[in-house]
């Protein structure tokens, strides 16, 4: 039983493509639900877009790291990924410490209220 | 006895402790006792009602600096000369108190911190090892070397009161207060005191795990 490496890479093409698009149609009806944040309204949209370019035309990824010195564009996607990801956690990372001190903070008005009730 | 003093005492779900630690305060003659219950989901808040203790109640369980940061506040809003905070599960002793007491009447600093240094290097290795580890962390932070920055028995004056912030809400607070005093010229001092360690307050005090979480809470909060 042959295996059609070149068939199936399309049938992920696919795939990927359309969970992107939806990904992108999702998140254009939601953006206001999602972030107020101006950088992650342009960011967003950007690197699902990117995401698409580079599953439809995968050489781009290749053009981009030599572009970097990298040699190869799985390579750049990787090392990408890592900062993005890093960069996305530390974000949620400040978000909840953020959150944290305004219950703290609250928690405390609470407490004092009830006290001189 | 003691009008000007406040004794805070941050509790998460303390029914076990909170009633003997109330009854041994109250007999030395520590009126104003402020316990600030952190959401507690059994007895502490009745038990605590029951002992007289003046009761903060969190709505939601924040952390034991959310719950020192309230009690601070307390003491500030009412002009406490003093406050003392310790812990709920039995761990510290009516006379170490009464020296923390003593120290800040004679002015000798803003903050006096009960240290357990002695006792963890002499039985409790490995404790003393990751609060050597949370020390000099503190003392990078802060340029003041503490020999137990995690120490729960601390006493503050009425400018420490005023002037100190805490913004951290879990167990962080402790090395947090000694960022802030640096910041604010406050003064500390500290004095040995011998903590009394139950299989109880050994299983309610911190994971040695969550050393590193402190670490990375701190480093986000002053950077």
């Amino acid at each position: 039983m042959s295996f059609d490496i070149i068939h199936c890479m399309n049938v992920f093409q696919i795939i990927f493509s359309l969970i992107i698009v939806i990904l992108l149609f999702r998140l254009i009806r939601n953006t206001s639900k999602i972030s107020k944040n101006n950088l992650d309204i342009i960011a967003l949209p950007f690197f699902i877009i990117l995401g698409l370019i580079v599953i439809l035309f995968p050489d781009t990824s290749t053009v981009a790291a030599n572009f970097f010195g990298i040699q190869r564009g799985a390579d750049f996607i990787i090392y990408t990924s890592i900062i993005i990801g890093f960069f996305a956690i530390y974000k949620l990372y400040i978000q909840k410490l953020t959150l944290e001190k305004k219950l703290k903070e609250i928690a405390t008005k609470i407490a004092l209220l009830e006290k001189n009730e | 006895m003691n009008e000007d003093l406040l004794i805070i005492i941050p509790a998460f779900n303390e029914e076990k402790s909170i009633g003997q630690v109330l009854e041994g305060l109250k007999t030395a003659g520590f009126a104003n006792i402020t316990v600030v219950d952190d959401g507690s989901s059994d007895q502490t808040k009745k038990i605590a009602i029951e002992n007289n203790a003046k009761v903060l109640a969190h709505p939601v369980n924040i952390g034991v600096g959310g719950a020192i940061s309230t009690g601070i506040a307390f003491a500030k809003r009412h002009s406490y000369k003093y406050a003392i905070t310790l812990d709920a599960d039995g761990q510290h002793a009516i006379k170490d108190v009464e020296k923390i007491l003593q120290e800040l009447k004679n002015y000798s600093a803003d903050i006096i911190i009960g240290s357990r240094l002695s006792q963890l290097r002499k039985k409790y290795p490995l404790k003393f090892t990751v609060n050597l580890f949370s020390n000099l962390f503190v003392f990078l932070l802060s340029g003041k070397y503490i020999s137990d920055t995690q120490s729960g028995l601390r006493g503050l004056n009425r400018k420490a009161i005023e002037k100190l912030e805490i913004n951290t809400s879990g167990h962080e607070y402790c090395s947090e207060i000694i960022v802030s005093a640096q910041k604010q010229k406050l003064t500390i001092k500290e004095i040995p005191i011998e903590a009394i360690y139950t299989d109880y307050s050994k299983r309610k005090g911190q994971k040695l795990s969550n050393a590193l979480n402190i670490m990375v809470k701190l480093l986000t909060h002053e950077f």
